[in-house]
């Protein structure tokens, strides 16, 4: 980092960062990519989703517990250090159990020492101090600070839009009445807008081959300047929906604290979450989604000059978290599932930039050094091989999970179809569009109702 | 341990339970422990799915009627010991209830209460607001004006005690289906003969109607009517921190109430007097709503300031199932037979219920008569022989 | 030691979710609040649809027949103090009054 600007004491130890990164980026600039310990196992965990939905980044931040630190911007003199969540007996115990997992079955809480009661109670008294994960705030922290900004009522509008991806701003361009538009990133066009930007900005034209991303981009800024220029959209930037509330009340964060929305329509296009398969220690620190990549190479601005990422998967998603990391300075591998099929001007690009290039893979298992990723283990499909690829990031380009939770809150009606990611409307040809029991209008679009990116842009190139 | 629904119902049964939160598990564990065979529990959704698996856990011996500190008494030994009967943890922890009130009108009440709770021998006892601290030190006591504390009240997990009694009654031979649903009350003038349910038709010549917040609706299938009304409550639970509160606090000014679980969460409530009250199953709404949110982090901020910093995780609904004086109804009703209930709990049903069951199902087996059950029954409210319970908080 | 976690908040993993099933917690509402799977900080962001999905693999049935488990408010955690910083809403019996509704089937 050229000039840094903000000293953060980090366990006590003062480190330099940039302002506007989160805690967790400028940790990850510094080293430290194990934040957190999991509560049975004490197993190592960094920021995954880098999203606020993991606990990964669970922190004590300026005195208080379990803050989201991919969430928490830096500012002078901020304080933060690990957690020691389960860890109430040393870690040495957790690691003890975990290397003896049968020893501690799943939910034997609810089976030993149920007798004699005396015992029971012992017992009882044995494990409260390994519950919870971090402990009360300062009272620094509750008696003298500030109470938060009253909250603002936004009033009622025609259409509510959630989520400013290409779903969403399609929704809002062809909304009548007074729409509002949210989004959690900053600019117009949801989380790949920026990815995209960066990508293309990097050295040797990464997207030039890559006509597919770069149709989405252009796509991206048109929908873009028109929502702009619509009359009937107001948009709320780097606004969160942090609760759906029947029959039509929406809660929502951002900078200047929580407000609440209603609406007679809304229409959820809340995208997917990264789906990063069940495959041996893919909780490991370094293993990350794309999703999670564009936050943290794209405003968080991770260091990555040099570092070794594999990028795994199918579809667009992992050829722009290629190119995004091309641009960024990192030295990609490319390794592809037997599923992927890219086409030539794609391999071409690869080969162009030097990417190195494997097919046929799916992950294994991850390898860990010194709690965190060091290599991902793959399997070719061919008996006994089972090859490795060193690195300290990996990127698992899956089929994203739609975001259900506030559909269903608001009353939709879900069905768990694996063939389209997870939990969609259960009307066919997967959109929700419709009244909930309690009389909101509801439309469920876009990645939330199980497409994906790949149809998107079979839709926008047809 | 938890069954899965397969085929249909036994086509005779000799009790037919209808609920399978607490109450009906116990009844029925109860039952088959005094010796009765094919006993037959029937639950709408999952068990623990209407009352017992919505509330707080909380047990509690500080009443104000002697019926109900005598039951909760009774249930407060059961608990000490129903791990080690069950087989399965109930984490129960006598952390102790604090009950607070901010109303200088309270007072007499609560000094009145431990007076009448020592002499049924709860150890309960008067603290002045300061002596509040020694139990929750950082408790704001600006506005409090007294409280009570029992050391020996205390919470268990609500569902585990759930499972432990299914798991002992299906050890003893009585058969559960969840995700089952009643539809029809088959009778033969003032004699029950059996029921009718989405799975087939059992004949019986008892039913058991452990029901909760849908107990007015299948008493009134029976042409029984009951006098309770269904009250909508919320709770919530934060994140997890390490133990930093042993108690239940409560308060009889608002009725907010917060513990800490054993998972270090805290769990609690707050009633809305604004609230619309109940009164047939179909209007049952158990949505969440910001309200109930914001009325609570108020209360709890102002009583508990650390809070400030802490988050609300996630909040859900439950129906309370409440009769005129707030405490249960138990027992038959004089010319139908083969009819038995316990409900009208008012909130209260998980911390009563173990000794309701065992004595219900003691009445029930021939155990000859039994003068709570007596003086809870449904004809005290046509006797108008009834005696409120005063504090009902949540 | 290697392990395939299923859910991260509680540290469950895939075979521990096996065992609790072949123990009897074999629909999803008791395999939840059993194993710990989607009660913990994410509230089953990351672990609620996997394990639906297993459950519906261990029983051999399919993924649409595993009810869908309740997800309950907020969607992300929120400070007491935050919310006690907003206005009081109306009962959502206000907030419905206007709107048309069907009563959900509820029966006993």
């Amino acid at each position: 980092m050229a000039d840094p600007a903000v000293t953060i004491l980090f366990e006590g130890q003062p480190l330099a960062c940039r302002p506007g990164q989160s805690v967790a980026a400028a940790l990850w600039d510094h080293g430290v990519k194990v934040l957190s310990h999991s509560p049975k196992y004490g197993r190592p965990r960094g920021a995954s989703c880098a999203r606020g939905h993991c606990m990964g980044c669970l922190m004590r931040i300026d005195g208080v517990p379990n803050v989201r630190a991919c969430h928490t911007p830096v500012h002078e003199g901020l304080r933060v250090a690990r957690q020691d969540a389960g860890a109430a007996y040393g870690r040495p115990m957790q690691s003890a159990l975990s290397g003896t997992g049968h020893l501690l079955p799943v939910g034997f809480y609810y089976k030993w020492f149920t007798k004699p009661a005396a015992l029971s109670k012992l017992f009882m008294r044995i494990i409260r101090p390994v519950t919870g994960i971090g402990r009360l705030p300062d009272e620094a922290a509750w008696r003298a600070a500030p109470p938060p900004p009253r909250s603002r009522d936004l009033g009622r509008w025609d259409t509510v839009v959630v989520g400013g991806g290409a779903a969403g701003m399609a929704a809002a361009l062809a909304a009548e009445g007074r729409t509002l538009l949210i989004d959690d990133a900053a600019h117009g066009g949801g989380q790949r807008r920026e990815a995209l930007d960066l990508a293309a900005a990097g050295d040797g034209d990464p997207l030039a081959g890559l006509h597919r991303l770069r149709r989405l981009r252009a796509l991206l800024h048109e929908r873009d300047a028109l929502v702009a220029a619509a009359p009937h959209v107001t948009r709320a930037p780097s606004t969160t929906v942090v609760g759906c509330y029947q029959p039509d009340m929406l809660l929502l964060r951002d900078a200047a604290g929580l407000s609440v929305a209603r609406a007679d329509r809304i229409v959820w296009a809340a995208g997917a979450l990264d789906q990063l398969g069940l495959f041996d220690d893919h909780d490991l620190p370094g293993i990350l989604g794309p999703r999670a990549l564009y936050r943290l190479a794209g405003r968080d601005g991770i260091d990555l000059r040099g570092r070794a990422v594999v990028v795994w998967g199918h579809g667009p998603d992992q050829w722009l978290c290629a190119a995004l990391l091309h641009a960024r300075g990192a030295r990609v591998v490319l390794a592809l599932d037997p599923t992927a099929a890219p086409d030539e001007n794609a391999l071409a690009t690869a080969r162009r930039l030097g990417w190195q290039l494997r097919t046929g893979l799916r992950p294994l298992a991850a390898l860990g050094r010194a709690g965190s990723l060091a290599a991902l283990r793959f399997d070719d499909g061919r008996n006994g091989t089972r090859p490795e690829s060193a690195c300290e990031i990996a990127v698992i380009c899956g089929r994203g999970k739609p975001v259900y939770d506030g559909a269903y809150q608001l009353g939709a009606d879900l069905v768990l179809d694996p063939l389209r990611g997870g939990y969609v409307p259960r009307a066919a040809g997967g959109r929700w569009d419709g009244r909930t029991p309690a009389g909101l209008n509801l439309t469920i679009a876009g990645e939330a109702a199980g497409a994906t990116l790949a149809d998107l842009l079979e839709e926008v190139t047809a | 341990m938890i069954p899965l629904p397969e085929g249909p119902v036994p086509a005779t049964a000799d009790a037919v339970i209808v609920g399978g939160g607490i109450n009906g598990l116990a009844i029925a564990y109860e039952l088959a422990r005094r010796g009765m065979k094919r006993l037959v529990v029937l639950e709408r959704d999952y068990l623990g799915s209407g009352s017992t698996g919505r509330c707080g856990g909380g047990i509690r011996q500080q009443w104000t009627t002697a019926e109900n500190i005598r039951l909760a008494q009774e249930s407060v030994a059961a608990f000490e010991h129903l791990a080690g009967e069950l087989g399965l943890q109930t984490f129960f922890r006598q952390g102790g209830y604090l009950m607070v009130t901010e109303d200088e009108s309270h007072l007499d009440s609560l000094r009145k209460a431990v007076a009448l709770q020592n002499s049924c021998q709860v150890p309960s006892r008067y603290l002045e607001p300061r002596e509040c601290l020694d139990i929750v030190p950082q408790l704001d006591i600006s506005r409090l004006k007294g409280a009570t504390f029992c050391q020996k009240d205390g919470t268990a997990y609500p569902f585990s005690v759930v499972w432990g009694y299914a798991k002992a009654a299906t050890r003893r031979g009585v058969r559960i289906f969840i995700r089952t649903r009643l539809l029809e009350v088959r009778h033969d003038g003032d004699r029950i003969t059996g029921v009718l349910t989405d799975r087939g038709e059992i004949s019986t010549p008892l039913l058991i109607n452990c029901a909760g917040p849908w107990s007015r609706s299948l008493a009134a299938m029976v042409g029984v009517q009951l006098p309770n009304r269904q009250e909508r409550h919320e709770i919530m639970v934060s994140e997890s921190c390490k133990p930093f509160l042993d108690p239940m606090v409560i308060s009889i000014s608002d009725g907010i109430y917060f513990s800490q679980s054993m998972r270090g969460e805290i769990v609690g409530g707050i009633g809305d007097p604004d609230e619309p009250h109940w009164d047939r199953p179909a209007q049952f709404d158990t949505r969440s709503q910001l309200r109930f949110a914001v009325r609570f982090a108020r209360a709890l901020t102002a009583y508990w300031p650390p809070a400030r910093k802490l988050r609300l995780m996630r909040q859900w609904a439950g129906m309370y199932d409440v009769t005129p004086d707030h405490r249960p109804i138990l027992g038959g009703v004089p010319g139908l037979e083969g009819y038995q209930m316990a409900c009208g709990y008012s909130g209260h049903g998980f911390m009563l219920a173990p000794m309701a069951a065992s004595r219900l199902a003691k009445q029930i087996t021939g155990g000859g008569p039994d003068a709570i059950i007596d003086s809870l029954s449904l004809a005290r409210f046509s006797r108008g022989d009834i005696e409120a319970d005063a504090f009902v908080v949540g | 030691m290697s392990k395939r976690i299923l859910c991260r908040c509680e540290d469950v993993t895939i075979e521990e979710f096996g065992k609790a099933y072949r123990d009897g917690f074999a629909e999803m509402e008791a395999l939840k609040r059993f194993t710990g799977v989607g009660t913990g900080f994410c509230q089953g962001k990351g672990c609620l649809c996997e394990s639906a999905l297993e459950l519906a693999r261990l029983r051999g049935v399919d993924p649409a027949q595993i009810p869908l488990t309740n997800i309950r408010p907020p969607i992300e955690p929120l400070t007491f103090e935050e919310l006690a910083s907003l206005d009081l809403p109306p009962l959502m019996g206000e907030l419905e009054a206007a709107l048309p509704r069907t009563d959900p089937e509820v029966g006993p």
